[in-house]
C-alpha cells in the first residue's frame, strides 16, 4: 500500500538537484527526438514509410536506428516485446548469402521494421490490424507501437543506447490525420529561408517561433463510440526545442505561446538547434537549423 | 519585635495522582512509579502560618531559608512535610510546624481534586527592628497615632500579578525607617512622618529588590507602585514528557512549557512528538506524522478528543492550533485504548487549556511564517479564550526562487475561541470552536508552457479547511457514576484545481457525539462506557478530462472524453466502547489490567445508488496491563486489534458498492519502565503489528464498473522503542530516544505469479517491499539549560536510517508524451539513502517590563551543515541522478509578547 502526500518545498529542492544535471533541452549525447510515418494514420494493409531524428555530438555518429513493429496484443508498458534472440541474430548475420533470406525472414517474423540507414524502415499493416475491435470503433482505430533502439559507433555502457517506442495509430477513419508541417521559422519574429542562418553575440537572445503550413493543424471530427456523437475538434500540437549550447526559458511551447527565447551561450561558437512539433495524434515534423554566436 | 517569615511556591508540582492512601506524619512520601494525570488547577495557599523566628538565630542575626517538600491531599491538607535544602535546624523545625498548619485549595486533574507534592521555600530575614531593638514601640504609635499619607501596590514585573506579604521598608528622610507589609492583594499603606522624601525599598527571595525615592506629604495621600522582577519566571514551568496512568500502556503526554522550548519546534509543542520513540523523521523538517511504520494517514489526530483531518498547516511547519492554547500533547504511537479507534497508526490527541486567568493576557507571537495572537481572561463566569493566526511565509518564498520559472504560494489561518464555566456547582460545561484553512497555489506566468498537455495549463490550487465546535458537560451523578457529554458539530471543505483540467470539491459536514460515563462501584474496579458516533454527509463535484476507460486503457494518442460527475450521501459509524480498569490486587496499584472492547461499524450512502458504497463492521478487543515488580520497576503490555476506514477517496464509486472492509491491525506491545536513579527514568518496549485486507489499487480494474481498490494488501512492522528521560534538576531537562524498526508491505500475496508487464521487484508482483518511509535506527537526542536570567540554551541530535528508494537503470523514451520512463533491475526499495544527522540549536530569552514580558528565540537547524538526502533526482532520460537534500543551515528567529491588563 503506496499513498503519498504532499510536501511543499519538494518542487524547489527537485527543481535545483534537476539544474545541476543534462537537461532535456541539452544536445550533448545521442538522441532519437522524432519520428515521422507516412502515411501519417494507415490503414490495414497500408504500407508506410518511417523515418527518425537523430542527433549525434560532434566526432560521433548513429551507426544504427533498428525499427521493430507490433500490434497492441504483443505490447506491454514499454512497447513492443522483443526477444532477445533476435537481437542477437540481428549482430551476427550469416555468411552465407543463402542463409541470409531465412535470416532476414525471420527478422520480420519477429517485428523487424528495418534499420536506418543501411534499410530504411517500412511496415505493412496487417490486415487483421482492427479485427479485435467492433464496427463502431475502427473508425477511432487503436494504437500499434514501433520501438526503436538507436546505436553510437562507440558503446562504453548500456546508457549510450537510446531506447524508445511510438505509437502508429491504425484506423479506418475516413479523414485520417496527417502530420504537422513546419513551414518556416520565425527569428525575433522575421521569416527565415531554410537555409539561413542567424547571428547572434554571445549572451544575446532570440526569439524563435515556427509558422505551419495552411491547414496542416486540422480541424477533424471526432465520434465518440459510446454515445455515437460528433463534434468537431482542432489539433493542439506542441513544440519541443533543442540546442547544442545556450540555454532556453522553456524547452515546451504551445499554442497560443508557441515563441520560445534563446540565450546565447557565452563563448562563440555555431550551435544547433532543433524543434519538433507533435500534433498529439501521432504526427510529427521538425526542423534543425544552426545559429552562429560571436565571431565562429 | 517582629520577624518576618518569606515564603513562595516554587519549581515544580510533582503530581501523585491518584495516590489513595491518606498519610499521617510518620507516613513516608509516596513511593509511587504510578505516573501523574496533568494538573489542571494547581493548589493555592488558603492560610498562611506565620512562624517564630528562633530566637538563637535571632541573637546570632542569622537568616535563611528552608526547602520544603510539602504534600497536599485531595481535601487541600499538609498530609506530609519533608525538608529538601535546611537552613539549620531550628529554622527547620520552625518551618515545618508552621507548614504543617497551612491550608490549601486542592489541587485538580482531569478527574477531580488530587494528592500533589510542591516545594515551598519558607525564608526568615531579620528586619531591622530585630537588628536595632526598641523600634516595636514607635511603630505602633506612629501607625495609632498618624494618618496613613503612603499606599501602593506591589506587582510582580511582567505578569501583574499581586505579591502578598511582602515586606516594605521606608527610610524616612531623618533616618527612621518604618516597615510594612503587603496584604492578601498586595496593597500596602503606611504612615509617614515626618513627611519629605523618602526611600522606599522592597526585598524578597527570588526577586530582584525594588528601591524608589518618592516625596510624601503630610496633607495628602501618596500613591506608589513597587514593581518586582522575577529572577527566573521559568521556575514555574511544568515538567515537560510523563505517563499518564491509563489504557493507553504506551501514552506520552507533553506540556507546552517544557517542550516548546526544543529545538526546530518553531514554538510548536506538537512538533516535539518527532523527537519522542516511536516517530520517524519526515522529510525537509515537516511535521508529517510517521508512526511506528504507519502512513501518515493512517495515525489519528484529535482536539480535545475530536478527530480532525489534519494536524499541520499545509507543508507540515506549523499545528493549527494556537500554542498558547495547548495545555498538554497526548502522543499514543500504539497499544492505545477503546476510546480511540477507525485508526491503525498512532494517535495524537491535543488538548487544550482548561484554566482562565483572572486578569486579562493577551499574546502575538511572530516568526517568518506566521503571527497570530490569544487575548484570555473572564467575563462574569465565564473563562474566555480566542485566537488567530495567518501566515505570510508566501511574501519569503519568492526570496528563494528568484531563478525558478514558477510560484509557489502557501497562505493559512486558522482560529480558537473558548469559554467555559466558572462557576457551576456541580460539574463544567465548556464550548470550543476552531477551524483553520489552508489554501496553496502554484503556477507559472501565463505565456509559459506548463508541460505539453493543453488541458493541464492552468495553474495549481487547493484549499482544504475545517471547522468544529463542540460543548463538553461533565457532571458527577452520584459516588459511584459520572458523565461526560461532548456533541460536536463540523465541516470540512476541499477543494483541488490542477491547471483547469482536473476540478475537485467536496464538502462534508459531520455531527459527532462522544459521550462516556464512569462507574466506580469499588476501589478495585471501574468501568468506562461510551460511544463515539459520528453522523455526516457528503457533496463532491468532479470534472476531468478523461474518463475512467481513458485511463485504464492509457493511449496518448487516443482521443480524451471529459467527465462531470457528482456524489451525494451521507453515512453514519455508532462504535461503542467499554473500558475496565481492574486492581486484582490488595495494593491497587501493584497490578493494574485494563481489559477493552470497541465495536465499530458504519454504512456509506450515495443517494443515487442503491447498494450503501460501503458496509462494514467489525469487533476490536484490546487488553492492556502493568505490574509494578518493584518501586522503580514496572512492567506493561498490551495487546489488540486495530480497525481503519478506507480513505474519503477510496469509498465512491458510481456504479454499486465499493465492496470494501475496514484495514486491520493486531498490535503487541511489552515493556519495562525502569527508574535508573531519581529524576532519570527509562521505558523500553518491543512491538509488533501485523497488518491485513490493506486496501490496494485492483490491478484488474478497467472501467468505471469495475472495483477500483481491495482488501487484498498485508503488512508487518516491528521493533524497539526506548526513552532515557532527565526531569528538570538543576535546570536541566532532557532525553534520548532510540527506535529501532522494519516496516514492509506486500500489496498482491495471494497473487498467483507476477503480472507480464510488472517491473520487477516492484509492488504489482506482489513480493515483500520496504515500507517507503522505513526508517531502522531512528536516534534522537535533547539537551536544554536554563540559565539565569531567564536565558535558555537547548540543543538536539538526530541520526537516522535513509530511506529506503528504488535505484533505477535508465530510462526508455515514450516518444508520443516526449518523457522518459525509468526501469529498474533492483527490486522495489532495495537500496537506501545516506544516514541522516543533524544538530539544530536554541537560544532563548524572556525580557520582562512593567506590564509585559517579550519572548524571543533564535532556532539554528542543521548547525553542522550536514548534506542529507532526503530524495533523489534524476535527469530527463534517468542517466543521471542527485541528491535532493534536506534543510541546509537555517537560522530562524521569532518571538512572543504577553501583556497582562
Amino acid at each position: 500500500m503506496t499513498r503519498m502526500y504532499p510536501i511543499l518545498f519538494l518542487p524547489f529542492f527537485t527543481g535545483c538537484a534537476a539544474l545541476e544535471m543534462a537537461q532535456t533541452w541539452q544536445l550533448d549525447r545521442l538522441r532519437v527526438l522524432a519520428t515521422k510515418s507516412l502515411p501519417a494514420e494507415p490503414q490495414p494493409g497500408d504500407t508506410v514509410i518511417l523515418e527518425s531524428l537523430t542527433y549525434a555530438p560532434a566526432g560521433e555518429s548513429v551507426d544504427a536506428v533498428i525499427w521493430f513493429g507490433c500490434l497492441a496484443d504483443d505490447a506491454t508498458a514499454f512497447g513492443c516485446t522483443i526477444d532477445e534472440t533476435i537481437l542477437e541474430q540481428i549482430n551476427a548475420p550469416p555468411t552465407d548469402p543463402s542463409e541470409q533470406i531465412t535470416w532476414f525472414a525471420a527478422l520480420q517474423d519477429a517485428g523487424l521494421l528495418g534499420i536506418e540507414p543501411a534499410m530504411p524502415p517500412t511496415w505493412t499493416i496487417p490486415d487483421t490490424a482492427l479485427d479485435s475491435l467492433e464496427e463502431a470503433d475502427k473508425t477511432e482505430g487503436l494504437s500499434a507501437y514501433m520501438n526503436l533502439t538507436a546505436i553510437p559507433s562507440e558503446v562504453e555502457d548500456d546508457a549510450d543506447i537510446e531506447l524508445l517506442y511510438k505509437r502508429l495509430p491504425i484506423s479506418l477513419n475516413p479523414e485520417p490525420n496527417q502530420n504537422p508541417e513546419i513551414a518556416h521559422l520565425l527569428v525575433n519574429g522575421t521569416e527565415y529561408a531554410v537555409g539561413e542562418i542567424p547571428k547572434i553575440q554571445q549572451n544575446q537572445t532570440l526569439n524563435f517561433d515556427v509558422q505551419f503550413t495552411d491547414g496542416t493543424v486540422e480541424e477533424y471530427t471526432y465520434t465518440n463510440p459510446d454515445t455515437g456523437e460528433s463534434e468537431t475538434r482542432t489539433e493542439t500540437p506542441y513544440l519541443s526545442w533543442y540546442a547544442e549550447s545556450g540555454e532556453f526559458d522553456g524547452f515546451v511551447s504551445l499554442l497560443p505561446y508557441t515563441e520560445v527565447t534563446w540565450t546565447a551561450p557565452d563563448y562563440p561558437t555555431r550551435s544547433e538547434i532543433i524543434v519538433t512539433v507533435r500534433d498529439r495524434r501521432g504526427g510529427m515534423d521538425w526542423l534543425r537549423f544552426d545559429v552562429i554566436v560571436g565571431d565562429e | 519585635m517582629i520577624s518576618s517569615s518569606l515564603i513562595s511556591i516554587t519549581l515544580s508540582f510533582l503530581a501523585i495522582a491518584q495516590a489513595q492512601d491518606t498519610r499521617n506524619d510518620e507516613t513516608p512520601p509516596s513511593e509511587d512509579t504510578e505516573e501523574p494525570l496533568p494538573l489542571v488547577k494547581n493548589p493555592e495557599l488558603l492560610e498562611y502560618v506565620q512562624a517564630p523566628y528562633p530566637e538563637q538565630a535571632k541573637i546570632e542575626e542569622r537568616e535563611g531559608t528552608v526547602l520544603l517538600l510539602i504534600e497536599i491531599d485531595e481535601a487541600g491538607d499538609v498530609s506530609y512535610i519533608e525538608v529538601l535544602e535546611s537552613a539549620g535546624t531550628d529554622f527547620d523545625t520552625a518551618a515545618t510546624e508552621a507548614a504543617w498548619n497551612f491550608v490549601f485549595s486542592p489541587a485538580e486533574d482531569a478527574n477531580g481534586p488530587t494528592p500533589v507534592q510542591i516545594e515551598f521555600s519558607y525564608g526568615f530575614i531579620l528586619d531591622a527592628s530585630t537588628v536595632e531593638g526598641a523600634f516595636e514601640d514607635e511603630q505602633s504609635k506612629t501607625e495609632i497615632d498618624l494618618p496613613i499619607n503612603l499606599d501602593g501596590v506591589v506587582l510582580e514585573m511582567g505578569t501583574k500579578r499581586p505579591l502578598a506579604g511582602f515586606p516594605i521598608r521606608i527610610t524616612l528622610s531623618d533616618g527612621t525607617i518604618v516597615e510594612t507589609e503587603t496584604d492578601d492583594s498586595g496593597s500596602y499603606t503606611a504612615a509617614v512622618y515626618p513627611a519629605g522624601v523618602v526611600t522606599v525599598q522592597c526585598t524578597y527571595p527570588e526577586y530582584e529588590t525594588s528601591t524608589r525615592e518618592i516625596e510624601v506629604s503630610e496633607d495628602q495621600r501618596t500613591s506608589l507602585r513597587i514593581w518586582m522582577k522575577n529572577l527566573n519566571y521559568r521556575e514555574d514551568e511544568l515538567v515537560g514528557v510523563y505517563r499518564k496512568p491509563s489504557a493507553d500502556i504506551a501514552r506520552r503526554s507533553l506540556t507546552m512549557e517544557e517542550v516548546k522550548r526544543v529545538p526546530g519546534t518553531f514554538g510548536d509543542p506538537v512538533r516535539v512528538i518527532q523527537s519522542l520513540p516511536g516517530a520517524a523523521r519526515s522529510p525537509f523538517g515537516t511535521g508529517v506524522l510517521i508512526i511506528r511504520g504507519a502512513n501518515p494517514e493512517d495515525s489519528a489526530v484529535y482536539v480535545d478528543g475530536i478527530r480532525i483531518p489534519q494536524i499541520y498547516h499545509i507543508g507540515g511547519l506549523v499545528s493549527i492550533i494556537n500554542p498558547d492554547l495547548i495545555e498538554t500533547v497526548d502522543y499514543m504511537p500504539g497499544s492505545y485504548g477503546v476510546q480511540y479507534g477507525r485508526s491503525l497508526g498512532g494517535v495524537v490527541d491535543v488538548k487544550t487549556k482548561q484554566e482562565f486567568p483572572e486578569d486579562n493576557q493577551f499574546y502575538w507571537s511572530t516568526d517568518i511564517i506566521d503571527s497570530g495572537g490569544l487575548i484570555q481572561g473572564r467575563v462574569g463566569d465565564w473563562g474566555i479564550s480566542a485566537a488567530g493566526r495567518r501566515s505570510y511565509i508566501d511574501v519569503f518564498i519568492p526570496l528563494f526562487t528568484q531563478n525558478a520559472n514558477f510560484t509557489v504560494s502557501p497562505k493559512w489561518y486558522d482560529y480558537q475561541i473558548k469559554a467555559k464555566h466558572l462557576d457551576m456547582a456541580n460539574g463544567s460545561l465548556s464550548i470550543f470552536a476552531f477551524g483553520y484553512r489552508d489554501k496553496l497555489t502554484a503556477g507559472t506566468s501565463a505565456d509559459t508552457a506548463q508541460g505539453s498537455d493543453p488541458d493541464f495549463q492552468g495553474d495549481f490550487g487547493s484549499v482544504a479547511s475545517a471547522h468544529r465546535a463542540y460543548l463538553q458537560w461533565k457532571r458527577p451523578i452520584n459516588d459511584e457514576w459520572g458523565l461526560t457529554i461532548t456533541p460536536s458539530y463540523g465541516i470540512d471543505v476541499t477543494s483541488v484545481d490542477v491547471g483547469g483540467g482536473i476540478r475537485l470539491t467536496q464538502e462534508q459536514p459531520l455531527f459527532e457525539l462522544r459521550a462516556e460515563t464512569l462507574w466506580t462501584p469499588s476501589e478495585s474496579f471501574n468501568l468506562l462506557l461510551g460511544t463515539d458516533t459520528v453522523i455526516g454527509g457528503f457533496d463532491f463535484q468532479a470534472e476531468l478530462p478523461f474518463s475512467f476507460e481513458d485511463v485504464a486503457s492509457f493511449d496518448p494518442l487516443a482521443e480524451r472524453n471529459p467527465v462531470a460527475f457528482e456524489g451525494k450521501g451521507y453515512f453514519y459509524t455508532p462504535d461503542f466502547y467499554a473500558q475496565g480498569e481492574w486492581h486484582p490486587l490488595a495494593n491497587r496499584e501493584k497490578w493494574v489490567i485494563y481489559p477493552g472492547l470497541r465495536y465499530g461499524s458504519g454504512r456509506i450512502w450515495d443517494i443515487n445508488n442503491e447498494d450503501p458504497l460501503l458496509n462494514v463492521q467489525g469487533w476490536d478487543p484490546r487488553i492492556a496491563s502493568r505490574f509494578q515488580m518493584a518501586d522503580t520497576s514496572t512492567l506493561k503490555g498490551g495487546v489488540g486489534l486495530y480497525s481503519q476506514w478506507p480513505q474519503p477517496f477510496e469509498v465512491w464509486r458510481p456504479n454499486g458498492s465499493t465492496e470494501l472492509e475496514m484495514e486491520k491491525v493486531l498490535s503487541a506491545e511489552f515493556g519495562l519502565e525502569q527508574q535508573i536513579i531519581p529524576g532519570l527514568n527509562a521505558d523500553i518496549s518491543i512491538f509488533g503489528k501485523k497488518l491485513y485486507d490493506l486496501i490496494v489499487d485492483n490491478p484488474t480494474a478497467g472501467s468505471a464498473d469495475d472495483l477500483f481498490y481491495i482488501n487484498d494488501g498485508i503488512g508487518r512492522i516491528y521493533g524497539m522503542e526506548t526513552i532515557i528521560k532527565q526531569d528538570p534538576i538543576n535546570n536541566l531537562f532532557g532525553w534520548l530516544s532510540y527506535t529501532l524498526s522494519r516496516s514492509e508491505r506486500n500489496d498482491y500475496p495471494n497473487q498467483a505469479s507476477a503480472p507480464e508487464d510488472a517491473v520487477p521487484g516492484s509492488p504489482s508482483t506482489g513480493e515483500w517491499y520496504l515500507f517507503d518511509l522505513d526508517q531502522t535506527h531512528i536516534l534522537t537526542g535533547v539537551l536544554g539549560y536554563q540559565l539565569p536570567k531567564d536565558f535558555g540554551l537547548s540543543g538536539q541530535i538526530q541520526y537516522v536510517t535513509g530511506n529506503p528508494y528504488t535505484p533505477y537503470s535508465g530510462g526508455i523514451l515514450d516518444l508520443d508524451q516526449d518523457t522518459y520512463t525509468p526501469y529498474s533491475i533492483a527490486a522495489y526499495n532495495s537500496e537506501r539513502l545516506p544516514n541522516y544527522f543533524a544538530i539544530n540549536l536554541r537560544a532563548d530569552k524572556t525580557f520582562t517590563f512593567e506590564q509585559w514580558q517579550l519572548d524571543a528565540y533564535a532556532d539554528f537547524l542543521n548547525v553542522i551543515r550536514g548534506q542529507n538526502p532526503e530524495f533523489i533526482a534524476y535527469n530527463y532520460d534517468y542517466t543521471e541522478q542527485r541528491y535532493i537534500r534536506s534543510l541546509p543551515f537555517i537560522p530562524s528567529f521569532g518571538f512572543e509578547t504577553a501583556f497582562r491588563f
